[in-house]
């Protein structure tokens, strides 16, 4: 494939007037609700999706790919300014970023976290065209039993990395995969877990999942601690967005290591921001020259985590497009986008749909280029945006929820099963169950029956055929290892002392 | 032996949740197409759901139950009502009658006494995304009541 060549039928796609129109609003409405607090970026790409509904698909994904960097970004603002932050990619942002904000250099923040999301996003950018272009490669080689593999490597990561539980994660993991097979089975026609409920024969979308998890158990959360809660404490932005050339100059490695840490991380299945920006912490702190002042408003503590956050968002998207493989709860919302218009990202999209997958990559670009022009000028508008009052904006939230849910299939049905997720994302969330692997079982479920019984044609029935297959044997075990990893890096945390790396809790992206 | 800590009655709900899963797999009419039928994977996955359970439940009854975070039973129990409410007259009462009504009602639950405001935002609110998704994006969104 011509990388090059096909990127710039890519550009030429994306920088027509209208497609450019829609990569900026795009930009604009994914920062906007990134922005606001406890809206995380699966929630906000879900949130977003009707918007699409009524453009072409070319355009469609344009806009996408701004939303998708855009709500990735948002996180940051909420995360210097408020000392609770929403989404827990931004947890680790807001040790040190809010910190900076209570001495004043809110603005310095916020410039290092959109000049290191620029950054990161463009290194991204440039790995992810270069990373799924060779997974397609690699894809046309490997047969139903690998994808099998991978996917299983992906539930066991985000297993793994949940920090809950093991048996919380086992049975969200489970549970999702079981919702994931509820309606007619393709390959037989026959009806699975339905109950005799004919709404149920189309299956559960990932929207209803994301929606109903995440916004309706969200706001049943906030209304059952309504009385516990106290005035969240807040910073004000004082004088514009700037760094000082002091700022600028400690900045610049941590974000270049964070890119790096973020891709690398983001392209393995499963393992989210959230863990991408935590070790990015972990190294700035290891390699500064004043450790010291980490907790107290480092500005390489906010640099670092937020490129990585960013360069994550971009590597995700490679087992995604490369392998049509979601690898992280904001990933499996994506394949919703994706499945609307009849698509299924992976090998076969970049043969059918060059104009499509190469326009996406190219708008990735360009939302990079639309957040670093519109995110230091309008970083005043996002400010305000904390000023709504919380319960106008919590019953917002569920207004467009509700129009979101409708307008997937016009199925008044929909919104019943999208209540009863709000209720079980409740009770997960008090009871301290991880909600991403249910996210993510949900869209891997349908995927995960296809391969294996696919899989199990070529092995004429045997399990361990497949399973001691090279690439599936290989896979199995690097999905083993990673499951390992956290339990390093929690170690990590406690010998070193800091509790706040240590209880690093669920990934919710 | 009691079932103090709330992960023991999670872990049972969970292992019923399992039960359920199962039941949906099992009753699955188990066509033979290639070598894997329709119900493997959903009994497999049910049988994980249930030794889950099993094993939260285990766990907890060795652990001390946790000091639990104060449960707003009153506020919580109000805006689940509300919800439900808004969700099931959605389609009836059209779009519009029953967003402005839920938005200014949630907000109340929540807490919020700015009577003029809340008012003014819900109308405000539900009339642009009215006019945003229905009119901009044509999105088909319910009339109900209302003569639209």
């Amino acid at each position: 494939m011509d990388m090059l060549g096909a990127l710039a039928g890519g550009f030429a796609t994306a920088l027509t007037p209208q497609n450019l129109l829609y990569a900026f609003i795009g930009v604009l409405l994914g920062t906007g609700v990134g922005v606001l607090p406890g809206i995380g970026p699966a929630l906000t790409i879900s949130l977003l999706l009707p918007v699409t509904f009524g453009l072409d698909p070319v355009p469609a994904f344009i806009m996408f790919g701004g939303i998708y960097y855009g709500a990735m970004y948002g996180g940051s603002t909420t995360s210097i300014l408020v000392n609770t932050p929403g989404e827990s990619s931004s947890v680790v942002t807001a040790i040190d970023g809010y910190q900076m904000a209570k001495r004043g250099r809110a603005g310095a923040a916020l410039a290092t976290a959109a000049i290191g999301s620029f950054v990161a996003g463009t290194i991204a950018t440039v790995g992810l065209m270069i990373g799924a272009v060779a997974l397609v490669g690699l894809a046309v080689r490997i047969g139903p039993p690998e994808y099998f593999a991978i996917m299983i490597l992906a539930l066991l990561s985000v297993t793994g990395l949940s920090g809950s539980s093991v048996p919380k994660a086992l049975f969200a993991t489970a549970f999702g995969l079981a919702l994931g097979l509820v309606g007619m089975d393709n390959q037989t026609g026959q009806l699975r877990m339905t109950f005799g409920i004919s709404e149920l024969e189309d299956g559960i979308d990932v929207v209803l999942g994301a929606i109903g998890l995440f916004a309706v158990g969200e706001v049943f959360w906030v209304a059952s601690t309504w009385r516990a809660q106290q005035d969240e404490e807040r910073q004000t932005l004082r004088g514009p967005a700037r760094m000082t050339r002091d700022e600028f100059g400690r900045s610049i490695a941590p974000w270049m290591r964070g890119s790096v840490i973020g891709f690398i991380i983001g392209v393995l299945p499963g393992a989210g921001a959230a863990i991408s920006s935590f070790m990015s912490y972990a190294v700035e702190r290891r390699v500064s020259k004043h450790p010291l002042e980490f907790g107290k408003g480092a500005i390489e503590g906010v640099a670092g985590p937020e490129a990585s956050n960013n360069a994550a968002a971009g590597g995700n998207l490679v087992p995604l497009l490369g392998l049509g493989i979601p690898g992280s709860g904001t990933t499996a919302v994506m394949i919703a986008a994706f499945q609307i218009y009849g698509l299924q990202p992976g090998p076969l999209l970049f043969d059918q749909r060059p104009d499509l997958v190469w326009g996406l990559i190219a708008s990735l670009y360009i939302a990079n280029v639309a957040l670093l022009i519109l995110n230091l000028p309008l970083v005043g508008l996002w400010v305000k945006l904390l000023d709504i009052p919380k319960p106008l904006l919590y019953a917002g939230i569920l207004v467009v929820s509700a129009v979101g849910v409708y307008s997937i299939d016009r199925r008044p049905s929909d919104l019943a099963v999208v209540f009863a997720l709000g209720v079980l994302g409740f009770l997960m969330r008090r009871y301290d169950y991880p909600i991403a692997p249910l996210l993510l079982g949900l869209v891997l479920g349908p995927l995960i029956d296809l391969n294996f019984r696919r899989g199990m044609i070529m092995t004429d029935g045997s399990v361990l055929t497949l399973l001691a297959r090279p690439g599936t044997a290989a896979i199995l075990a690097a999905g083993l290892i990673l499951v390992l990893v956290p339990q390093l890096v929690r170690l990590y945390g406690r010998v070193s002392g800091r509790r706040e790396l240590a209880s690093l809790g669920e990934i919710d992206d | 032996m009691t079932l103090r800590h709330p992960d023991a009655i999670g872990g049972l709900a969970v292992v019923a949740l399992g039960v359920v899963v199962l039941a949906g797999a099992l009753t699955t009419p188990d066509v033979q197409f290639g070598v894997v039928g329709p119900a493997v994977l959903p009994s497999v996955f049910g049988i994980l759901v249930v030794l889950s359970g099993l094993w939260l439940t285990a766990v907890s009854l060795q652990a001390d139950p946790p000091v639990s975070e104060a449960l707003d039973a009153r506020h919580l129990t109000l805006a689940v009502i509300a919800v439900a409410l808004y969700f099931a007259a959605f389609v009836p009462l059209g779009f519009i009658v029953s967003s402005v009504a839920f938005f200014f009602g949630l907000s109340w639950i929540l807490g919020s006494r700015a009577v003029l405001r809340d008012a003014v935002a819900s109308v405000g609110f539900v009339l642009a995304l009215y006019v945003l998704f229905e009119r901009l994006l044509t999105v088909d969104l319910p009339g109900g009541v209302l003569p639209l």
